[in-house]
């Protein structure tokens, strides 16, 4: 085994995975928390074995820098070592005592230990770029403090591999007695993953392709967002649904209706883009019953007016402003960031309106040959504004907790 | 499937409950559920990859249909789940049999005792191995979004259902019921942990039973983050590779 020297800035990457340290911590702040009742628990019985679930092993290949990789493959070492494979089980008794003893140990002692096993170990890795074995060198075994004994301890191998600079795919299979393992990729300078494969034991990964995917497009991102927009809309949309359906009961004029549909429009790609640079931000719980109020506004009015008041329009842009803020939430979900923020934003609002000009032609397909008699109002608009007041009336009770 | 193995004999770990832990229990509309899949005791213990192989049936139920869970390779949290539509969402596991060998009878007969089998557990007494295949069964109720709903039954063999939803029932108890291939599991035992909602501490079991109808009924001081936890434990058939059969159903949920 040669142990190569490591560049400063492939070490500074590998200890700044946020993931690893965000689940570090966690455990930190879990092991800190029992440590008490581990003492309790003690005090009354003499100390047992712990049984613990062994993990697969999981190796993650950061193929970023150009000269090399790094394998960084997590594990419960001690398992490993005296031989706990997946499929055997604690009638292998005789192994039992001998985990133990390796968990108490501290993290230099444990490093001893694996330096012994660590050649037979590295044997059983069958890693390759381009289906040509990879000359795989440890750089370091991280082994975390001895913490709570009742917890297992999951440790790092990091490994290093050079890396050919048109290199396309790689490959990944453990010998089968350690069991099964998960081989993952990250995405060149991210730490998302760009692959995982679950890999039962003796099975093998790949060939998994390296080549990144290409970055998206601003045509991409806005035909994406724009897609989006309008299935935020049609179908899950139900609170703008109603909201516009509302607004159509009222208009026989086609123009009327378009006018006050874009305004509210306009109204929600204000509040949707002061929300997602965070400007803005208004708990969901006021958001969400006002957004269900206004939409029982809109009905109540056409059932006791029969035209459009000078401030209906307002009244619109400002319940625009609202529903907007109620997108809110979305932005989390879709993601709305980075480097098309524009295309994102617009496409995002232009599908929401294609989306309301869908709900409107529904309607005008459903009820348009009775807008110009005479019965349409009382038989048409204001029955089902008056089941619209019902529904977002209900929903206001729900969403403010009265029901 | 070979996911989990136990490197240890009994004691007081011995029984390992599994559940689903949402980092948070009630998110805002349209928000994504994040959670942890943990196996450990006195509700601490280590966190698991979703490896779809380990089970039969993985869901994710909301008000507007479900979808099957998917391996996504991410380990912490295990799971980040889009909402299917606002009001209560269930995550829904149904693991496949894994085996353990138990080469302690004393300590497997105070296991078995726990879980209220202790007169055959004790008729069983042998020498050698005890072989057990268990099941686990674990659900999670989560709000997202203003926003009511319902749990149902999902067809595990053994499963709670909450009569109540946590999240909305008015102040006061609230029900949920133990089902046993369907048919209500009388007077079972349950072990109930309760702690502080964003908490990670250990948090001691409370031993409750189910009533006459499965009924398990919680106080109205029982509040924070809490888990329910039951072993139904059989005799395995004559002929089978294991000696006894255990599912172990789970949920968790906040109020």
């Amino acid at each position: 085994m040669n142990f190569r020297r490591l560049p400063m800035s492939l070490l500074f990457r590998l200890a700044s995975r946020p993931k690893a340290h965000r689940s570090q911590r966690r455990s930190a702040v879990s092991s800190l928390s029992i440590a008490l009742l581990t003492l309790l628990i003690s005090l009354n019985a003499p100390l047992s074995a712990a049984a613990h679930e062994v993990r697969p092993m999981i190796a993650t290949l950061d193929a970023e820098t150009d000269w090399s990789s790094s394998l960084v493959i997590s594990l419960n070492l001690e398992a490993v070592i005296v031989g706990i494979e997946p499929g055997h089980d604690t009638r292998d008794s005789e192994n039992q005592p001998q985990y133990d003893r390796l968990r108490a140990l501290s993290p230099e002692a444990l490093r001893t230990e694996w330096e012994a096993f660590a050649p037979a170990f590295l044997e059983g890795i069958e890693f390759a770029f381009d289906d040509q074995p990879a000359d795989l060198t440890l750089r370091d075994v991280v082994i975390p403090s001895v913490g709570d004994t009742t917890l297992p301890r999951t440790s790092e191998l990091v490994l290093s591999a050079d890396y050919p600079a048109d290199v396309q795919t790689s490959s990944w299979r453990l010998d089968p007695r350690f069991g099964d393992s998960v081989f993952r990729v990250l995405q060149p300078g991210s730490e998302e993953l760009a692959s995982a494969t679950y890999v039962p034991a003796g099975h093998s990964a790949g060939p998994i392709s390296l080549q990144p995917a290409e970055p998206q497009s601003a045509a991409e991102v806005f035909g994406n967002y724009t897609w989006s927009g309008f299935t935020h809309i049609l179908p899950k949309g139900l609170d703008h649904i109603l909201f516009v359906v509302g607004l159509f009961l009222l208009s026989t004029r086609l123009s009327a209706l378009l006018w006050q549909v874009s305004a509210f429009t306009v109204a929600h790609t204000v509040t949707l883009a002061l929300g997602a640079l965070d400007l803005v931000s208004i708990r969901p719980e006021i958001v969400e019953p006002l957004i269900a109020l206004s939409i029982v506004w809109i009905a109540v009015e056409n059932v006791f007016t029969n035209r459009l008041s000078a401030w209906r329009p307002l009244i619109v842009f400002a319940f625009g402003l609202l529903h907007g803020l109620g997108f809110a939430g979305v932005l989390g979900e879709v993601g709305l960031s980075g480097t098309h923020f524009v295309a994102g934003l617009v496409g995002f609002n232009i599908g929401v309106e294609l989306g309301q000009l869908a709900v409107i032609a529904l309607c005008y397909a459903a009820v348009g040959w009775a807008m110009s008699g005479a019965h349409y109002r009382t038989r048409i608009s204001i029955p089902a504004s008056i089941v619209i007041a019902v529904i977002a009336g209900s929903w206001t009770l729900e969403r403010t907790g009265l029901i | 499937m070979a996911l989990a193995i136990w490197c240890g004999i009994a004691g007081p770990a011995l029984a390992h409950e599994f559940w689903i832990e949402p980092l948070v229990y009630e998110l805002v509309a349209d928000a994504p559920v994040e959670a942890e899949l943990r196996v450990g005791t006195h509700f601490v213990g280590p966190n698991y990859m979703f490896i779809p192989q380990g089970y039969v049936s993985a869901k994710f139920v909301g008000p507007q249909g479900s979808r099957d869970l998917e391996f996504t390779g991410e380990d912490s949290p295990a799971l980040t789940l889009s909402p299917l539509g606002r009001g209560l969402h269930a995550i829904v596991l149904d693991s496949a049999a894994q085996s353990l060998i138990h080469d302690d009878f004393a300590a497997f007969a105070k296991f078995a005792k726990e879980v209220g089998r202790s007169d055959e557990a004790a008729a069983a007494e042998r020498t050698g191995a005890i072989r057990e295949s268990y099941f686990r069964h674990a659900k999670s109720l989560i709000r997202v979004g203003a926003g009511s709903g319902q749990d149902e039954a999902h067809g595990l063999t053994y499963e709670w259902i909450g009569l109540d939803n946590p999240y909305d029932a008015p102040a006061g108890p609230i029900r949920f019921q133990l089902r046993f291939n369907g048919a209500p599991a009388a007077d079972q035992p349950v072990q109930v942990f309760a702690r502080d909602q964003g908490s990670d501490s250990a948090a001691e079991p409370v031993a409750l039973r189910t009533d006459i109808d499965g009924v398990l009924t919680l106080p109205e001081t029982t509040r924070g983050e809490i888990m329910l936890n039951s072993v139904k434990l059989l005799p395995a058939p004559v002929g089978s590779a294991a000696d006894w059969i255990s599912h172990w159903a789970s949920i968790t949920f906040a109020r």
